[in-house]
């Protein structure tokens, strides 16, 4: 090599910085921080509105979830470094939608809990962020309901609260009233949030806010949340078609009541248990949503968004099977 | 706060660029390859030593293809250098030693078997008839000739940095009619295709619309792909990893037609050729002309570029380039130079995958990416195989787009190759 290098040349004996890597060298510019700055830009409509409803015991729910999580994510990464940094955003991300999700006033053990059972067993254990195959906050958010149901009971929560709003949760006197529920609840105060729930997950209006940023920005694609509001809608006409007159409120009805709209932009979009092709999601909305109102309607559990969503996660490895033929496939012979 | 909210999906789109050529003068010395490995070789016809003009033989393959002196000068040795490509390979170094610089008159040779206008064209150096960039082509495959049923004049190139082909169409109108006859001489009843980029669309039209039919590509790059175009275009499904010629489809960039048009009408050997220079740091494209094998640091020069100034240089385009050790390596075939600067050098992230799909909703050849390079990373190659990951060709959109920045096309190639062994 140095035989045919020019012999009087000053500069080469200056040393070249060059970077060697393969392409792309253009990338267009996301990461993961990026990435979980616009899920908390999307989160903060909600969150401000719930300050807003219930001042510092919902900055208190908030801040707790975000320290515990965090404190959390530090220890266990400290333990077994993985690849998922406790820096890049989201446990925090994970923590305020957990938060959203506690009822008012919840002690701080049950935050505590609630925090580990995401971060710990939700997350970290299935390999970080990426790694699940259900959302670690509405895992959470399940183990929470079915281990303390009692403590976990919005209506119950909120049974002292100076509040304008009906005292039950929507979905839950639906279950006894039927259609009839829906002359209790207008529909405006439903949207504005002003209605029994935990903390955050059923400002409707602000919700649909920041959720409809993420779609956007094209940080979720649309498809999810409108393949799920239209397996809602869906099965809440053909379920009010079947079922005798009066047993079922109209689709706007449960499209307001719970956590509807939490859940169709912020669990149903969630990156890592939504499959992938676009004829997937369709199929995945569809089904969470079938399952959420399924569930309304003949289960035990009124509100069935967690369950719902949880369900059909649990079914994305085979729906990601429907994907297009590869272009060019196949080796020369 | 507006960083958080911009997205782009579809690639870059092209930057801007100066209309016409500018003419690079001869550099002090220029290294001549004698090996594309995999494509073709050439064997030396001259010793170390020996004077050569500019045009004469200086290697020639085993079915008489000609490589040519691209300045005047004298052969220093013949050596091994670092190709573009990254390959150690044979080249025959020439010193321009300031004397005239004069065209070869001898006579060439070369050529071998075959019709007049492919022994012309080999004699010339413009290779073998269906080849020109040298990616798709294997040298023993020109043997029988194929039989060829369209043909693709790429007046775009799909790197969005690169503008060699777009002005030349422009500049020479009249030579590339001439070349589009030529080719349809050559291919009787194949259908010719010209692709244009969208500004030049009616123009095009106008001025090629009686030699081809004109193909206007977008301006984002996921539209320009060629191993997506050319399909499309020759209305066939053509596997990734096969030769075009297999399916009888010709591919050749404007550049090409040109360097056969002036072989045919003129014997004028290819001795020079087009690269667009662009950067980060420069404000418009400069489109330079330079002898063949010219070191990448005489035409960085010529355009007043320090390479203080630059992090990473790339030969091509910053979607596909090939990121260069050195800046002396002799450029050949290429069509772009990209420079990137030090502080937008990318470090590799390589984040964990998050499933989120971007990479199979960007991939134009709709590989289940996410899965290839979930099962790459764990070394379950077997498994990656059913995904079809040979299909793939680089175009680099996954990666682009992948939030985690995870080497997705290092991840694809290594299962290719894993596959393959």
């Amino acid at each position: 090599m140095t035989r045919w290098l020019p012999q009087v040349d000053s500069t080469i004996t200056r040393k070249l910085h060059l970077s060697v890597a393969m392409g792309p060298h253009w990338r267009s510019g996301g990461s993961l921080e990026r990435s979980q700055g616009r899920w908390l830009l999307a989160l903060a409509p909600a969150a401000g509105a719930s300050l807003w409803y219930f001042g510092f015991e919902a900055l208190r729910v908030i801040c707790l979830t975000v320290v515990f999580s965090l404190l959390i994510d530090a220890t266990i990464e400290r333990m077994a470094p993985s690849r998922d940094r406790t820096s890049n955003w989201t446990s925090v991300t994970f923590a305020v939608m957990l938060a959203l999700f506690m009822p008012f006033g919840a002690p701080w053990w049950l935050i505590l809990v609630g925090a580990l059972l995401m971060i710990g067993i939700g997350k970290k254990l299935f390999g970080g962020y990426g790694g699940y195959a259900l959302h670690p906050v509405l895992a959470a958010v399940a183990m929470l309901e079915l281990s303390w149901p009692g403590r976990f009971d919005d209506t119950a929560a909120l049974i002292d609260f100076p509040w304008a709003a009906s005292p039950v949760e929507p979905m839950r006197y639906a279950a006894s009233v039927g259609g009839a529920v829906e002359s209790l609840y207008p529909w405006q105060d439903l949207l504005l949030g002003l209605q029994v729930a935990s903390i955050g997950n059923a400002m409707v209006l602000f919700l649909l806010a920041g959720g409809l940023f993420l779609v956007l920005v094209r940080e979720v694609p649309w498809q999810l949340p409108l393949s799920f509001v239209t397996g809602l809608v869906a099965t809440s006409l053909l379920v009010s078609a079947l079922g005798d007159p009066g047993e079922f409120a109209s689709p706007v009805f449960y499209l307001l009541a719970g956590s509807v709209g939490y859940g169709a932009f912020f669990f149903v979009t969630d990156h890592t248990t939504s499959p992938v092709g676009s004829v997937a999601m369709l199929v995945y909305g569809l089904l969470a949503g079938t399952l959420v109102m399924l569930i309304r309607g003949f289960s035990v559990h009124h509100d069935g968004v967690v369950f719902g969503i949880l369900l059909a996660s649990l079914a994305v490895p085979l729906i990601d099977r429907i994907a297009r033929p590869v272009v060019g496939a196949g080796v020369p012979s | 706060m507006l960083a958080i909210i911009r997205s782009r999906s579809r690639g870059p789109r092209p930057v801007s660029y100066h209309e016409g050529v500018h003419q690079l003068d001869e550099p002090d010395r220029v290294s001549i390859l004698l090996e594309y490995p995999g494509h073709i070789h050439y064997l030396p016809q001259v010793q170390a030593g020996a004077s050569v003009a500019r045009g004469q033989p200086i290697g020639m393959s085993p079915v008489g293809n000609l490589v040519h002196a691209s300045i005047s000068g004298t052969v220093d040795d013949i050596d091994s250098v670092w190709s573009p490509d990254s390959y150690h390979v044979p080249a025959a170094v020439i010193r321009n030693d300031g004397g005239p610089s004069t065209d070869y008159e001898g006579t060439t040779g070369g050529g071998g078997d075959g019709p007049d206008w492919l022994r012309t064209l080999r004699a010339a150096g413009v290779a073998s008839p269906w080849t020109l960039t040298g990616s798709d082509y294997r040298e023993q495959e020109s043997a029988p000739l194929p039989d060829i049923r369209t043909v693709v004049v790429k007046g775009v190139h799909e790197e969005p940095t690169i503008f060699t082909s777009q002005i030349l169409l422009r500049t020479e109108p009249d030579r590339v009619r001439d070349g589009l006859r030529r080719v349809a001489e050559i291919a009787p009843g194949a259908t010719i295709w010209l692709t244009v980029a969208k500004a030049d669309e009616k123009w095009a039209a106008e001025t090629f619309g009686a030699e081809a039919r004109i193909a206007v590509l977008p301006d984002h790059y996921r539209g320009r792909i060629e191993r997506h175009v050319v399909p499309r275009l020759a209305g066939i499904a053509i596997p990734h990893r096969a030769a075009y010629t297999e399916s009888g489809v010709a591919v050749l960039p404007a550049e090409y037609l040109l360097a056969m048009q002036a072989a045919l009408d003129t014997g004028q050997p290819f001795v020079s050729k087009c690269v667009t220079v662009a950067g980060d740091d420069l404000e418009r494209a400069v489109t330079v002309r330079y002898p063949i094998g010219t070191p990448i640091r005489s035409i960085l020069a010529s355009q007043g570029i320090s390479m203080d100034e630059v992090g990473r240089l790339l030969v091509g385009g910053p979607m596909k380039g090939i990121a260069q050790y050195t800046d002396r390596t002799p450029l050949t075939h290429a069509d772009g130079i990209y420079l990137v600067s030090p502080d937008a050098v990318l470090a590799e992230v390589n984040d964990p995958c998050i499933n989120c799909g971007r990479c199979t909703r960007a991939c134009p050849a709709s590989i289940q990416v996410h899965l290839v390079n979930r099962y790459a990373e764990f070394g379950l190659f077997a498994e990656a195989q059913r995904f079809h990951a040979e299909a793939c060709h680089e175009c680099g959109l996954c990666a682009y787009v992948c939030p985690s920045r995870r080497s997705l096309v290092q991840l694809m190639r290594l299962c290719v190759s894993e596959g393959a062994a």
